[in-house]
């Protein structure tokens, strides 16, 4: 919203129009404090705000006085989420968070190493949420805000038996099989004989791999990648 | 008992007590003592839900994998953690896998 021009100041050089000019001018000025404070959840969302409460009822300050539907709100949480939240900004009230994808937030959706912005949209606080890319012993992963989890690691195939694997991230699935989508390969220089893949038991953690010859069906020992694709919320 | 981890990214969180053959992981009691030297115990068996091997007993010890839940903030301990062999009663120290909520 526009801030109200102010009426035509006061001027000594207009001595008849003196007093009539100013009682207009400072008339004006509570107008001008609400139009600001009305922008004011509109100019603030891109500084921090101050973060207090705890990690599923987050309260933040920005100076504001009122909520705006659209205002946006930043801050770097000091630890992450383990369920629902609830945003108070400047005390206006505890209202709840959704995902972009508008649910409830999964635990681990606010991050401590990523800043987080929320913004109002009149009803609740939409949290949006940087991409996430991490390594760990099992290998690579990405969770991005609307629920997509990417997982690529590889690992050594056996010669007894299938191995097994743990995805570098836990995938939410309620039939892994067909929620969770795979894809093997294996990283040989091989050329005497042809190989291929499988897996067998997958869960949302993780799956067994094996390698095979294809001439003789005979497990062999070789890096086997794989590329996993579902969701973690 | 030889426990080796194997990290995860996931919300939950991992506790371990040990008393002889019985760990108890996330409060739940699992007794590997029936289980005789050189044998194996299928995972599915156990039905631990962060049990990530078979179980084993080789030479005396008790040895499985263990998933370690980490955090998105998980310190490089928590991401590429050691195993480790524990003989003594009690809790079983862990890395520390997700940031502490600090005071405002």
């Amino acid at each position: 919203m526009a801030i109200t021009p102010p009426p035509t100041p006061p001027n000594t050089g207009n001595p008849a129009q003196l007093e009539e000019r100013a009682d207009a001018f400072f008339g004006w000025f509570p107008t001008f404090v609400a139009d600001y404070n009305g922008d004011l959840p509109l100019l603030r969302g891109k500084t921090y705000a101050t973060r207090g409460g705890t990690a599923n009822a987050i309260t933040l300050n920005t100076g504001g006085v009122a909520l705006a539907t659209g205002m946006q709100v930043r801050w770097r949480a000091s630890a992450a989420n383990t369920g629902p939240v609830t945003i108070n900004v400047d005390g206006q009230g505890a209202i709840e968070a959704r995902t972009i994808t508008n649910v409830a937030l999964p635990a681990g959706y606010i991050r401590t190493d990523a800043d987080t912005v929320a913004t109002f949209d009149g009803t609740r606080w939409i949290v949006d949420r940087q991409i996430e890319n991490g390594i760990n012993a099992n290998g690579a992963f990405q969770r991005t805000a609307d629920g997509t989890l990417l997982c690529w690691g590889f690992g050594t195939s056996g010669t007894s038996a299938d191995t097994p694997a743990t995805f570098p991230a836990v995938f939410m699935a309620s039939n892994a099989a067909s929620e969770i989508m795979v894809t093997l390969g294996i990283n040989s220089t091989t050329t005497a004989f042809g190989m291929a893949t499988r897996f067998t038991a997958m869960t949302n953690t993780g799956l067994s791999f094996a390698a095979f010859r294809t001439d003789t069906q005979a497990l062999i020992s070789v890096r086997v990648t794989f590329i996993a694709v579902g969701r973690w919320y | 008992m030889k426990i080796t981890f194997t990290p995860q990214l996931r919300a939950d969180v991992l506790s371990l007590s040990l008393d002889g053959d019985v760990l108890t992981v996330n409060g739940t009691a699992y007794d590997f003592g029936p289980l005789a030297e050189g044998g194996t115990l299928p995972r599915e068996a156990v039905g631990c839900p962060v049990l990530a091997s078979d179980v084993t007993r080789e030479g005396g010890h008790i040895i499985l994998t263990l998933i370690l839940p980490h955090g998105s903030d998980a310190p490089k301990e928590a991401r590429f953690p050691q195993p480790i062999t524990v003989t003594q009663t009690g809790p079983i120290p862990l890395p520390v896998t997700y940031a502490e909520e600090a005071s405002e």
